[in-house]
């Protein structure tokens, strides 16, 4: 601060003047104070500078980074777009794929419930049909046995008057003359052969009534052979569209209940589009997302699981009367199923599936076609009818066959 | 700035002390200049301590934000 310009009677010190007065204040000290007091006033505006600059760099730094943050931000929405496009596009191919084979899968089944209940309808109609061609040859030949009895009957009715016309006449020609023994051998030879011509006859048309009897016999057998295939080709189609219907209803709550899971899954990687789903987490839902067979598998069990009973049927055997037990069991609303099991050898049973409990002797008592009902209580563990123990037993005999017996 | 203190031939401006002379400054003029002078610094002073409050406060959130 030595910028104190004298003139006359004025000092300048700090671009400031001052005048010189008597009796006033030093001027060494003044001017140092002045410039030290500059000197810092300088500094602080020099800083004050700094900081401004500072601040507009700041300020310039800021509009760049938000820019910058603008410029990232945009091409990290259209980056997860284009993820969540892809990722919903796997999604949509990987649910078409699992419904194609959640599709085969329920074909499949149904085809093989269809053959299944086709195959049994079959035997059932086999069983069907050899009873009734039995029942039918049965009474065809009473028919004819009795009707070839009349036919007999009048024949030989017939023949014992013829022989009383021969022996009448016979005795009418011997008697008045002797002398015409020549004629009446003659008589007598033509009524043997007219006799004989007339048992010729009644043979013949015994052996044409034979015939035609087993002609009547074989027309009526295949008449009814005919009427009850029309019956089982019926059963048939109406197996197979039932099953068809039964595919469709199970591909189409496949189908849905794979739609939906689809979506729920489309809509959760929507959610997170900027996620990839992990390897083990997609798998966890593939195997969560298509319990369909499983569930089927299950049903199938239940409904084919171990029988609670077995009902031993005791000869002589009916079929019509064994089809009246089994539809009887099957329309108990405790029965799920009933099974036909006819071996080679040993006497027919049919097992009993059931939903709920039920004491099948009491209930087999009040069946008309059933006579005599007898538990078999051999096995006393197995009497429980507890899964994974054998069925308990029953053995009945079929009314009409055991007058003898009574219900027990 | 009025606080000068007056001793004998001495007298105090700004918190310094100034001697009298014979042939000195006009005191008034003096005083007048120092105190313009010590309201400036004052005030730039005072302007540099609300920056570094600023400063603190901005460290401060970028350290907890």
């Amino acid at each position: 601060m030595n910028n104190n310009a004298k003139k006359d009677g004025v000092i300048v010190l700090g671009e400031r003047e001052f005048k010189r007065v008597k009796n006033g204040l030093d001027e060494a000290q003044v001017a140092s104070f002045i410039d030290e007091l500059t000197k810092e006033r300088d500094k602080l505006a020099q800083s004050q500078d700094h900081i401004a600059s500072l601040n507009r760099l700041a300020e310039m730094t800021v509009v760049e980074a938000d820019r910058l943050a603008t410029q990232v931000k945009t091409e990290a929405t259209e980056q997860a777009k284009a993820d969540s496009t892809a990722i919903i596009d796997k999604a949509r191919e990987q649910a078409r794929q699992m419904l194609e084979k959640k599709i085969a899968e329920a074909v499949e089944i149904a085809n093989e419930k269809a053959n299944a209940i086709k195959a049994k309808a079959e035997e059932e109609a086999a069983l069907l049909l050899e009873d009734e061609r039995n029942k039918i040859q049965g009474e065809l030949h009473n028919l004819v046995n009795q009707q070839f009895g009349y036919i007999l009957e009048e024949l030989e009715s017939l023949k014992q008057r013829a022989e009383a016309v021969q022996a009448d006449f016979g005795n009418k020609l011997s008697a008045p003359r002797e002398d015409n023994s020549a004629v009446t051998a003659e008589i007598a030879e033509e009524s043997d052969t007219l006799v004989a011509e007339i048992a010729e006859e009644i043979d013949a048309a015994a052996a044409e009534i034979a015939e035609e009897s087993d002609t009547l016999v074989a027309e009526e057998i295949d008449a009814a052979a005919a009427k009850i295939a029309e019956e089982i080709d019926a059963a048939a189609a109406k197996i197979t569209e039932e099953s068809d219907t039964l595919a469709a209803e199970e591909i189409d709550a496949a189908a849905a209940e794979i739609g939906k899971e689809s979506d729920t899954l489309v809509a959760e990687e929507s959610k997170t589009p900027d996620e990839h789903l992990e390897p083990s987490r997609a798998t966890d839902h593939i195997e969560k997302s298509f319990k369909l067979p499983d569930l089927l598998e299950i049903e199938d069990q239940a409904e084919l699981g171990k029988p609670q009973w077995e009902v031993e049927i005791l000869p002589p055997f009916d079929i019509a009367k064994i089809m009246e037990v089994v539809a009887f069991l099957d329309q108990l609303p405790e029965v799920a199923n009933t099974e036909m099991i006819v071996p080679q050898i040993d006497m027919p049973s049919i097992l009993v599936f059931l939903r709920g409990p039920m004491n099948l002797v009491d209930v087999l008592q009040t069946v008309p076609a059933v006579a005599n009902v007898e538990e078999v209580t051999t096995d006393k563990a197995a009497t429980n009818g507890e899964p994974g123990k054998g069925p308990r037993k029953v053995r009945i005999s079929l009314s009409g066959n055991t007058t003898s017996q009574k219900k027990k | 700035m009025n606080n000068a203190a007056k001793k004998d031939g001495v007298i105090v401006l700004g918190g310094r002390e100034f001697k009298r002379v014979k042939n000195g400054l006009d005191e008034a003029q003096v005083a007048s200049f120092i105190d313009e002078l010590t309201k400036e610094r004052d005030k730039l002073a005072q302007s540099q301590d609300h920056i570094a409050s600023l400063n603190r406060l901005a460290d401060w959130y970028s350290r907890h934000y």
